[in-house]
């Protein structure tokens, strides 16, 4: 059963659309991937869940109950970490969780209990009576990622959390995220970093101008996509590209003084195939004296999908 | 009670910020101190070879009045006196008690003389006719201080200039004092047009022609501040007022830094609602206000001798009546500036300018009228008014401070209710 449903939400500011008719949930103990350029409606729906904005249509279930704009309480069960870093640098980390956690509901020993814990979890434990404003952009990030965690939330919102994180700080952070999912925790999780996307998330939602287009298992979108082997040619003479464009399955490209080669395979049935091409392309070109200068494998990743669906790269 | 949290998290956060307090608390105490330098005032400096130090022992004798309104109008004319001796720029005064033991202090100099009132001066008041004050009189007042019933004690040698001045300062304090009461009683009205009858019973051509309008005397039962004092007591009101106010900028700021940090955003995924958010950004700061304003008093009393008034307890609902106009138009303000710079130029012009205009820089007697009638749409105006009546008046009206504080929460809720409307579209 999805811990979290969104049916047909919709919003816009004047003439412009901002979020048009998103549907998709999340299940408990999943991790969902939101992606999408700038301006493609991610930040909006994550406004509409948190209680920031009103929709103008749809709804949003959470654990059954519906989710209203005014409904505060209802938020108690979700814990947000926004993309910029919403902490005090005039407080200590320790203090910033007092407040948050209060904030929440927390308090006496369950909030002690909570904040020990959090510190723990985040790596914060040594510097926690230190003003944030001495800390490092990472251990700010990773106190800005305690914050939410505080109140054990059901569901946890994650905006970009690794922007300009390090890399020790971004695999601890990542690690935590595949913790909680794995104690039962349902996560959204909005990067521009596809690797992470791609290595975190069970499932992926991708937005564009407004639109869903598509919410699937990444194994499953991934699918779609073909993967090709590119071969870098030089000293390619008429006769070579003659024969080459005889070979089925091979298109060619002249890119400055060299040829690129691109044999498209989809699958693994289609092995034998590929097999076939390529010994015709290795003949043809030791045959008509080619050179082979690179032999390239494009594989079916996130960043082809995202650019093949939108048209666009996501940090345009 | 979550919104308590957002105070207490304030709170530590306005203690760390110290340009908050030197703005709210120390900026104020160097200002009133400097003022007080230039006035040669500071801790009541004053050379003291200027001062005649004069002090007064009321031995009117009250049991023998058996009419209730008597012993009133005699203890009010004797406290007239004593006032008028407080209040004079180069005299400290001081009452004594009836018994008290005086002439050690007139022996190691303590005091210069000792003006003694009395049992017969109520009597002699009464007896005195309008005439008597002028050359054509009786010959009663011809007597100088003894003619009145009061003595002059002093260590001071007879032919001393300084006895005599003293004596003919006290003399016309009395005169000026009694006189009131003499004409009130012999026309039989409290409030009279006196010009045609006193010339006809004066028989004085030199009056002026208009004619005057003479009010009875104003009650005054107790021993009002001094002169020196009052220079501190209306100057640290006026100064508290204006950098109470200050907390605009300093709120407008703490918004502003929460909307800039991200964490307003934060605050408002949390459960807890608008108006609870709202009462703990803006809760912290009116306690700031409170806490600003008992400093400065306090200061004022320890440091500058400032009087805090017949009523002091009625300092506590004018106090907190200005603390939460100052807050509630902090949060309307902070609501509407949308960056740091538009805080320093618009808030900081703002507050100075309400301060100028209500009279926060000099005594709001002082402004012209219009000037002080237009002031009234300030809260500063009415927080000084109230101010005024406890502070400096002998008798305040609490009926007018009730008023003024009553103008003052209306002030604040309106402010609060438009501050908490604009607040849900901050961000």
């Amino acid at each position: 059963m999805s811990l979290l449903e969104v049916n047909r939400l919709k919003k816009s500011y004047g003439t412009h659309l901002a979020v048009d008719e998103v549907s998709f949930s999340v299940g408990n103990g999943e991790i969902l991937g939101l992606l999408g350029p700038n301006g493609a409606g991610k930040s909006t729906t994550i406004m509409m869940l948190a209680g920031l904005i009103e929709p103008d249509s749809g709804n949003m279930m959470l654990d059954g109950g519906l989710l209203s704009h005014a409904d505060r309480k209802s938020r108690q069960q979700m814990g947000i970490v926004p993309q910029d870093l919403a902490i005090y640098p005039n407080l200590t980390a320790r203090e910033n969780l007092r407040f948050f956690g209060g904030l929440y509901g927390l308090s006496g020993s369950e909030l002690r209990s909570r904040i020990t814990e959090v510190l723990s979890q985040t790596g914060l434990s040594d510097r926690q009576n230190d003003l944030t404003c001495e800390y490092s952009g990472g251990m700010k990030r990773r106190l800005n990622f305690g914050v939410a965690l505080l109140h054990r939330p059901r569901l946890l919102i994650l905006d970009e959390p690794t922007d300009g994180v390090g890399p020790q700080s971004r695999a601890h952070l990542l690690d935590c995220v595949r913790q909680l999912a794995s104690e039962g925790m349902s996560v959204i999780y909005c990067s521009h970093y596809m690797e992470e996307v791609q290595e975190l998330c069970d499932r992926v939602a991708i937005m564009d101008r407004g639109k869903l287009l598509a919410c699937d298992r990444i194994d499953r979108l991934l699918g779609k996509l073909a993967s090709r082997l590119r071969l870098h040619l030089v000293d390619a003479s008429g006769e070579l590209r003659a024969r080459l464009t005889e070979i089925p399955g091979v298109t060619l490209q002249q890119c400055e003084d060299h040829l690129i080669l691109s044999i498209a395979t989809r699958n693994p049935e289609e092995n034998q195939t590929l097999l076939e091409t390529l010994t015709a392309v290795l003949h043809a070109v030791r045959d008509a004296g080619g050179k082979l200068t690179t032999v390239e494998s494009d594989e079916p990743d996130l960043e082809r999908l995202f650019l093949q669906m939108t048209g666009s790269r996501l940090r345009e | 009670m979550r919104f308590w949290n957002i105070v207490q998290k304030d709170i530590i956060l306005l203690v760390r910020d110290s340009r908050a307090l030197f703005v709210l608390v120390v900026f104020p105490l160097v200002f009133i101190t400097i003022i007080g330098l230039t006035t040669g005032k500071l801790l009541g400096w004053k050379n003291e070879n200027q001062i005649l130090k004069i002090g007064v022992i009321d031995k009117t004798d009250y049991d023998a009045l058996e009419d209730e309104t008597d012993r009133r109008k005699a203890h009010n004319i004797a406290m007239k006196i004593v006032n008028g001796v407080r209040g004079g720029k180069n005299q400290r005064g001081e009452m004594l008690e009836a018994d008290s033991k005086f002439q050690e202090s007139l022996e190691n100099g303590n005091l210069d003389a000792v003006l003694e009132i009395g049992p017969e001066f109520y009597g002699i008041c009464q007896t005195l006719e309008p005439e008597d004050a002028s050359s054509s009189g009786s010959g009663v007042l011809q007597q100088g201080l003894t003619g009145l019933g009061m003595t002059l004690h002093s260590n001071l040698p007879e032919t001393s200039g300084t006895r005599s001045v003293i004596e003919q300062l006290l003399f016309d304090l009395a005169l000026k004092t009694v006189l009131p009461y003499v004409l009130c009683d012999k026309f039989h009205t409290s409030n009279v047009m006196v010009n045609v009858q006193i010339q006809r019973k004066l028989n004085c051509q030199k009056l002026r022609t208009e004619v005057v309008e003479l009010r009875a005397p104003s009650e005054e039962s107790t021993v009002s501040a001094g002169g020196d004092d009052m220079l501190y007591t209306v100057l640290i009101p006026s100064y508290t007022v204006m950098f109470v106010f200050f907390l605009i900028n300093i709120m407008a700021r703490s918004f502003l830094q929460e909307r800039d940090l991200g964490t307003l955003r934060r605050l408002r995924f949390a459960p807890i609602s608008d108006p609870g958010l709202v009462a703990g950004k803006t809760l912290p700061f009116l306690l700031i206000s409170l806490v600003q304003t008992g400093l400065l008093f306090v200061c004022g009393k320890l440091l500058f001798g400032m009087i805090w008034g017949p009523m002091p307890w009625m300092l506590i609902p004018v106090i907190f009546a200005t603390s939460l106009s100052a807050t509630s138009l902090g949060l309307l303000v902070a609501t509407i500036v949308r960056s740091d710079s538009q805080v320093s130029a618009y808030a900081n012009i703002i507050v100075i300018s309400m301060a100028g205009f209500s009279g926060c820089f000099m005594p709001r007697a002082w402004l012209p009228e219009p000037m002080q009638n237009g002031s009234l749409i300030f809260p500063h105006a009415w927080a000084l008014m109230a101010y005024e009546q406890l502070l400096v008046k002998a008798v305040p009206d609490l009926g007018l401070v009730w008023q003024y504080c009553g103008v003052l929460m209306l002030f604040s809720a309106v402010c609060f209710a438009a501050g908490c409307w604009r607040f849900r579209y901050y961000d």
